[in-house]
Formats: C-alpha cells, sequence, structure tokens
C-alpha cells in the first residue's frame, strides 16, 4: 500500500505539469487581452495604446509565450505561483484565503448531500417498485434537472424573502451557510441517491445476501451488516468524484450567494484574463482532484479489505 | 455496517471540519446586529469597491466621490471650486494656476496642501492614466507655496477641457499616506485617505466596505453614522436581499452600463413600495457603426437605420424607466443641447426603405451585430433592434460575445453595429465628448464617430474658455453629427437608486447618489 501511495504521488508531478501545458496554451489561444480587459475594468474607462503597453510591460506580457510559461514555471517550482494581473495579491495567497471558505461550503453540502442521498437510496432500494421507492427515483429526476441556480433563486424566494428565516446572501455568520450548502447538496444528493440505490440492489442479489437471509437474520442486518458495505464501493467513488467537481468552484452558487469562494473569483479571473490567477488556480484544483482520488483509493482497501494495492496495481486478495 | 471504531473516527473526522464553519466565522450575524444604532445604511452594490486591494489604480467611483474631493466639481457648465477655493487663467490657457483651501485636513490629519495635488497628478502619470484625467495635456507642474499650484499645458493641449477634467474621478486628491510607501507615486495604494464627508472603517475584499464620518471633514457633518456597501454581485439577489430587508438599498454603479439594477424589475419594486430614484446622466446608449467600413461609410444606410429605429419601444422594453433619445443624439443635460434643440430623425418606415433603395440595398442588407453578453440589457436591446431593422430590410446577425471575444472582435472592426455609447457620467460631460469624436484624443481607440469637419469643431467646442464660443461650437457640433448621422441614438440612459421607503433625504447630484443628508426615519 505504501508503495503504490508513493507511486500515485510521484505521478502528481507530470500530471500537473500536462494540465499546466494544456490551460496555459488554452489561455494563449482564447480570444481577448487581459491588459486591455484589466485595464478597462479598473479605470472603468477604454485603455490607451500607451496604458496597455505599460501594463504589459510591467507583468512580462509583452515576451513570447514559451517564455511566459517557463518563467512562471519556474516560479512554482520555487513556490511563488506569481501575482494577480488584476489586484497584484500573490496567486497562492488569494487561493488560500477563497479556499477556506468554499471548504466550509463543500463540506456542509456533501453532508447534506449525503444525508438525504445514502437514507432514501436504502429505502429506495430495500422497498424497490414500492410507492415510496417511485416516489424517491421521481425526486431524484426531478433533482437531477433542476438548474442548480433556478433551486437557489426558489430558495431565497421562500427562505429569505418570504418568510424571512435566513439572509440572501453573503458570507457571515451559520445562517448564512445554510441555503448555498442546501442548494449544492440537494443537487449532489439525487444522483447519490440513484447511484445508492442501485448499487445496493445488485448487492442485494448476490449470493451471500440470500445465505444470509436464508439463515434467519431480520432484513435490517441484512441490509445493513451484510449488503450495505459493499453498496457503498461505487457510492464512494462518486462522493470522491463529486467532492472535487464541487471543490474546483461551485461558481453559479458563489456568484448568486455572493459566497466569496474559488468558483467567484476564477470566474472574474477568467474573464479578466487573468493568467497567473487561472494558472494557479488550474494547477490546485488538479491537485485536489488527484489527491481526492488517491484518497478514495485508499478508502477502497479500508472498506473492502479484499482489495490491495501492490506496485502494479490493484488486485483482490 | 463498520465496526465502531472507524464509525466514530468517520463522524469525528466530519464533524471535526465542520465546526469551523459553525462558529468563528468572521462578520455577518443578524440584520438587527449588524445594524446596531438606528442610523445605519447597509445598501447592496454590484461591484466589489477595491477599497484597499487595488495597488495601482486605487478604489472604485463610489470610494473615490464617498472619500475624497477633486480641485473643481462641474454643475452643469459651471466649474465650482472644490479643494480649490479659486483658479486663474493665464498665458492663454497655456497655464492654470489653482489657490488651494487652507485648514483642510484628511482623513488620517494630515494636512491637505500643493504636494498632495501633485502626488495625484505624478501618479497618474506614472501609470498613464491618461483617459478622461487630461493628464497627457499637462507638460509640468509647479509648486509656487503650499496653497497654490501651477498646472503647464503642452502647445495646443491647453483648454476649458483641462480645467474640468480636474473634476475627474481619477483625479481625487488622496493623502500621501495612501500609498506606501508614503509619497511615492509608484508606491502601493493601500488606503483611501481623502478629504470627503466619509471614511473607510472596514473593508473585506469581496464581501464589503464600511464607511463612517470623517471628524476631519468642514462640510455639512453626515446624518447617517454608518454605510456598509455589500458586495452582491447578481443583480437578482441585489433585488432579493432588498425585498427580504438584508439591505436597506440597492444602487446603479455610477457609470450606467453593467453592473446594475434590471429595468424590468424597476416597476416591481415601485409597485411593492420600494423608493426608485432616478439620476439622469449625460449620456446616450447608441447603435455605433462600424462607419469606416463600407456600407456604413454611405450616410444614407446610416439614415436609414436613424429612421428605422422605434425609440418608443425601447422605452417599453425597459417599462418606461428610460427616455428614449427623440430630442437628438444628446439628452438635454449634456453641454448646450438645450439651446441647440437638435433636430432628431422620426420614425419613418417608409423612408428608411427609400433611403436604402437609394444606396443600392434594395433587396435586403445583412449585418451582424455585436452585444457584450455579460450585459443582459444589451442582448434585449439588440434583439429588439434586429426585429425593427429587419422591417426595412436590413437583417441583423446578433453575435452574443464573451467579454474578451467581445474586445477582440471590436479591436479588430470585424463588425457592423454594435450597441455603444456617447456621453458618460456628469464628471465627463466634456472629455467624454472629445473622446469619442475627436481621433486626436488618446481615448479615442473607441471612438462613436469622426470626420474631417466635425474634429476641428469639437476641439474648439471643449477647448474655448469662452462659454458663448463653446456653446456656438457645440451647436454647430450637434448639427454636423445630425447631418452624417454618425450613430443612431437609442435613449438616454441614468441610474437608479432603490431604497425601502424609510430611508429618507436620498438625493441624486450630477447623477451621482450623496448620501451625507441620508437618514433612516423609523
Amino acid at each position: 500500500m505504501k508503495n503504490y501511495i508513493f507511486r500515485r504521488l510521484i505521478w502528481l508531478f507530470p500530471v500537473m505539469l500536462v494540465i499546466s501545458i494544456l490551460s496555459f496554451s488554452i489561455l494563449f489561444l482564447t480570444p481577448g487581452d487581459p491588459a486591455e480587459l484589466i485595464l478597462e475594468r479598473k479605470l472603468q474607462a477604454t485603455p490607451t495604446p500607451e496604458q496597455i503597453a505599460h501594463f504589459k510591460s510591467m507583468h512580462g506580457l509583452d515576451k513570447p509565450i514559451p517564455v511566459q510559461f517557463i518563467c512562471w514555471l519556474s516560479g512554482v517550482a520555487r513556490g511563488d505561483m506569481g501575482a494577480s494581473l488584476a489586484s497584484g495579491e500573490p496567486v497562492f495567497q488569494e487561493y488560500m484565503k477563497r479556499f477556506g471558505v468554499s471548504l466550509q461550503l463543500i463540506l456542509l453540502s456533501q453532508v447534506i448531500a449525503i444525508a438525504i442521498a445514502l437514507p432514501l437510496g436504502i429505502i429506495s432500494a430495500v422497498r424497490a417498485n414500492s410507492k415510496i421507492d417511485h416516489a424517491c427515483r421521481l425526486a431524484a429526476m426531478a433533482g437531477v434537472s433542476l438548474p442548480s441556480f433556478w433551486l437557489a433563486l426558489l430558495l431565497i424566494y421562500f427562505f429569505s424573502v418570504r418568510l424571512g428565516w435566513l439572509p440572501v446572501c453573503g458570507y457571515g455568520g451559520p445562517k448564512h451557510i445554510i441555503l448555498p450548502a442546501v442548494t449544492v447538496g440537494v443537487s449532489g444528493a439525487m444522483s447519490l441517491m440513484r447511484l445508492t440505490r442501485s448499487s445496493l440492489l445488485e448487492v442485494l442479489r448476490f449470493n451471500y445476501v440470500r445465505t444470509a437471509r436464508a439463515k434467519g437474520l431480520p432484513e435490517k442486518t441484512v441490509v445493513i451488516r451484510h449488503a450495505w458495505r459493499n453498496a457503498m464501493i461505487p457510492v464512494v467513488t462518486a462522493v470522491g468524484l463529486h467532492f472535487g467537481h464541487v471543490a474546483t468552484g461551485m461558481v453559479i452558487v458563489e456568484i448568486l450567494f455572493a459566497w466569496p469562494g474559488i468558483g467567484a473569483f476564477l470566474v472574474k479571473a477568467i474573464a479578466a484574463r487573468d493568467f497567473p490567477v487561472i494558472q494557479g488556480f488550474v494547477l490546485m484544483g488538479a491537485l485536489i482532484f488527484v489527491l481526492l482520488n488517491l484518497a478514495v483509493d485508499v478508502l477502497y482497501a479500508w472498506l473492502d479489505p479484499r482489495v490491495t494495492y501492490a506496485a502494479k496495481g490493484v488486485r483482490l486478495k | 455496517m463498520f465496526n465502531s471504531k472507524k464509525t466514530f473516527i468517520l463522524f469525528m473526522l466530519v464533524f471535526g471540519l465542520l465546526i469551523p464553519s459553525l462558529s468563528g466565522c468572521a462578520g455577518g450575524g443578524t440584520k438587527a446586529a449588524e445594524k446596531g444604532a438606528a442610523q445605519e445604511l447597509v445598501i447592496g452594490y454590484g461591484k466589489d469597491t477595491n477599497a484597499r486591494s487595488d495597488e495601482k489604480y486605487g478604489p472604485d467611483f463610489i470610494v473615490k466621490t464617498m472619500v475624497g474631493e477633486r480641485l473643481v466639481e462641474l454643475d452643469g457648465e459651471k466649474v465650482k471650486p472644490g479643494l480649490a477655493t479659486s483658479w486663474d487663467i493665464q498665458n492663454g490657457g497655456k497655464t492654470i494656476v489653482f489657490h488651494l483651501k487652507k485648514d483642510i485636513r484628511f482623513s488620517d490629519g494630515a494636512p491637505f496642501t500643493a504636494e498632495a495635488v501633485k502626488f495625484t497628478h505624478e501618479r497618474l502619470n506614472y501609470f498613464k492614466n491618461y483617459s478622461w484625467t487630461e493628464v497627457d495635456r499637462v507638460k509640468d507642474v509647479e509648486i509656487i507655496d503650499p496653497h497654490t499650484i501651477a498646472f503647464h499645458y503642452h502647445e495646443g493641449k491647453e483648454g476649458y477641457i483641462a480645467l474640468t477634467a480636474f473634476n475627474e474621478y481619477h483625479w481625487t486628491v488622496f493623502s500621501l499616506k495612501s500609498v506606501e510607501p508614503a509619497a511615492d507615486a509608484k508606491g502601493k495604494f493601500i488606503e483611501p485617505l481623502g478629504t470627503g464627508p466619509w471614511k473607510v472603517a472596514d473593508y473585506v475584499k469581496d464581501k464589503h466596505t464600511v464607511f463612517v464620518p470623517n471628524e476631519n471633514y468642514r462640510g455639512t457633518k453626515p446624518k447617517l453614522s454608518k454605510i456598509t456597501l455589500r458586495y452582491i454581485p447578481d443583480a437578482n439577489a441585489r433585488v432579493m436581499a432588498l425585498r427580504a430587508g438584508d439591505v436597506d438599498a440597492i444602487v446603479d454603479y455610477y457609470h450606467g452600463g453593467s453592473d446594475y439594477t434590471p429595468r424590468n424589475l424597476l416597476q416591481i419594486l415601485k409597485n411593492e413600495g420600494f423608493q426608485v430614484l432616478k439620476g439622469e446622466l449625460p449620456m446616450t446608449t447608441i447603435i455605433r457603426f462600424n462607419y469606416e467600413k463600407k456600407p456604413w461609410d454611405d450616410v444614407k444606410v446610416r439614415k436609414a437605420v436613424n429612421y428605422a429605429v422605434n425609440k418608443e419601444e425601447i422605452g417599453v422594453l425597459f417599462g418606461g424607466w428610460v427616455t428614449p433619445a427623440k430630442e437628438g443624439l444628446f439628452a438635454q443635460n449634456a453641454p448646450f443641447a438645450k439651446e441647440a434643440q437638435a433636430p432628431e430623425y422620426p420614425y419613418d418606415l417608409e423612408k428608411a426603405r427609400q433611403l436604402l433603395q437609394e444606396a443600392g440595398f434594395a433587396n435586403g442588407l445583412p449585418a451582424e451585430m455585436i452585444i457584450n453578453g455579460n450585459n443582459p440589457d444589451e442582448v434585449k436591446l439588440g434583439e429588439l433592434i434586429q426585429g425593427q431593422l429587419s422591417k426595412v430590410g436590413i437583417n441583423i446577425k446578433l453575435s452574443v460575445l464573451e467579454v474578451g471575444a467581445y474586445s477582440v472582435k471590436q479591436k479588430k472592426g470585424d463588425y457592423d453595429l454594435k450597441i455603444y455609447y456617447v456621453g458618460g457620467p456628469e464628471r465627463r460631460r466634456y472629455t467624454r465628448v472629445d473622446g469619442r469624436f475627436n481621433p486626436n484624443a488618446p481615448e479615442f481607440s473607441f471612438g462613436a464617430y469622426h470626420a474631417p469637419e466635425i474634429t476641428p469643431v469639437i476641439v474648439k467646442a471643449v477647448r474655448d474658455f469662452d462659454e458663448n464660443k463653446r456653446k456656438e461650437a457645440f451647436k454647430e457640433f450637434y448639427r454636423l453629427m445630425h447631418e452624417h448621422a454618425g450613430v443612431a441614438p437609442l435613449y438616454y440612459d441614468a441610474v437608479f437608486m432603490v431604497a425601502k421607503p424609510e430611508v429618507k433625504g436620498i438625493e441624486f447630484m450630477r447623477g451621482e447618489p450623496r448620501f451625507e443628508n441620508m437618514c433612516i426615519d423609523k
């Protein structure tokens, strides 16, 4: 297992390098001059050619693209991701300031998603084709189809505007996190619920489950002690992937709820073509994704003792 | 299920990570707790103010007007004293000598002197911030004494416009300690220390800016004890925050354009009992032709578009909250527009078709209109114009573009028409005219229209210190613009503030909301 983890961590570096090259290339192929866009926003006026040239020379944007990339990469190797073209703040500092804010939302929303998805998914599977099952599947389909921004506006309208129970938006006390967390959580819960249901249904057909029933064990014990653990393996993968997607930016929710997280900041940076910020955030996002995948793989072995990781890959004992 | 030890560990991990989110969060709290004493106002604003975070260009306009002052202020055609009590125009306009007010202090207690004015100029110059500041016209700045400063202009660059430019937002004078190292024109901007009625008490990036009265301000003290400008980027969320009572008011970004309350929601809010206040701007939203390429270099084609646009429908599109541009290219509050009584092109489809026929487009004319996708009103307007122009055979292809792609197409001139604007905030009533119509102005890279016979008229209109000569030049400019049909005016723009009924004393001065007389009437 240790060798496996070590090998996966070594692979991190070439993966991040390839992602950096790709994102850098895409950035430069995208239309829009960062100097012009940033200056226009700052000055609230169209910048003159002199201002644009001055800005570019101050930030090294007048150098050839490969030179810019190598300068950036050598900075990253020294732990310096550069500074935002718009604010002048170090990119890593900007990221960490916002990561903590996004993390709160990510964690709570995932807890909500799991708290909704697992019980309903289990009930739906155990009572397959019953009224409860149909209701859960309908809710899942509705939830998956519902755009998150529409759900957010509905929640705001009912709980903030009509009932006045919760603030509309903003980052602050515990009440501020409820609506955005529920928006993200509910959206994620529905797909997770469907996966839980189908995974558990499959496991409930296995022979060992039939044996457990034949032995006279109560259904509750059969499901929770015997079937559920095996059914959770694909669900854990989905939660990990979902966590990664959410961790790299809940853009719409953050903008709508004025939540000063990574997603909202990244959107601003993309609109402004703030290259160092985009590169830095993409790199950090890739890092999180790779580490999360590794964590999920390690969790497999913990969940299912049959799974081991050897130097050449996975094998079942 | 998991054995009990693993379950316990998992449980503790999840909730242990959750604890920071449920306690110790900075700021926030209930509406009542945040507001505290009665005279505190919370305003929803669509931009982060950058009050302490933009190290080069300083804070947003709203901070500059709340916290700072400028040498002069423009009030229509009158240049009024600001931080300068008076000024002398010398040497045929090539020198302007400002006599500064004495006993004025910045919010940090430092005295206001000519050194701060010169520092402001040097900083604008270093960052080549020439747009609307007219700093490129200045040859030299001379401190005569601590309260007298002279600006010397390059030959041919002097004029009335140079004087009016001192009321520009970027000309807000801040203390030398606003930058680090202090008094360094290249220094990092750290704190907006101005002489205005407010000062910044707290700023959290992408969250809020808190203003309190500046105890060193020598004018009328504000009635409010605190104003919190809360950053809410989404327009619908801002409106919801107002309706939920999370904020007391929402205000447009001064400039018009994006970051404002959607016009179609204003009537709904008014019907719900909110105050909707309008600040007219000398700014006109227009169709800008790519007049340097065929067929838009043909005045008949441009006139045809002017005749084909139904401006009344534009007013209806925005719920009657904007004024259709039926009194000429410029709003009545633009320089001498009232006196000029410029004609308009009335809505006349037959005339439009006739002109297109004469121009050789009887069978139709395809055209591409680029739209900034970030601006929802521009998208709506583009769709309306598309429908209107199709009635005369001008078939518009709408390209709704992301801001970067829009910028590229605009720069390359790869379009036929675009939604644009002329004029601007009151502070720019002269500089914008020059910037949009004078091809020699540094801001003209995205001008509106120019022609050889119009350029000298513009130069005269903005430069002459004699008010009567300026008036005559502007009248001539408006007449020529009508003759050329250089652009197609659509509506006169405005900024809006929407507030709860108990917010009193709201006033717009020169298109900017003033907060000094505001209070909450419980």
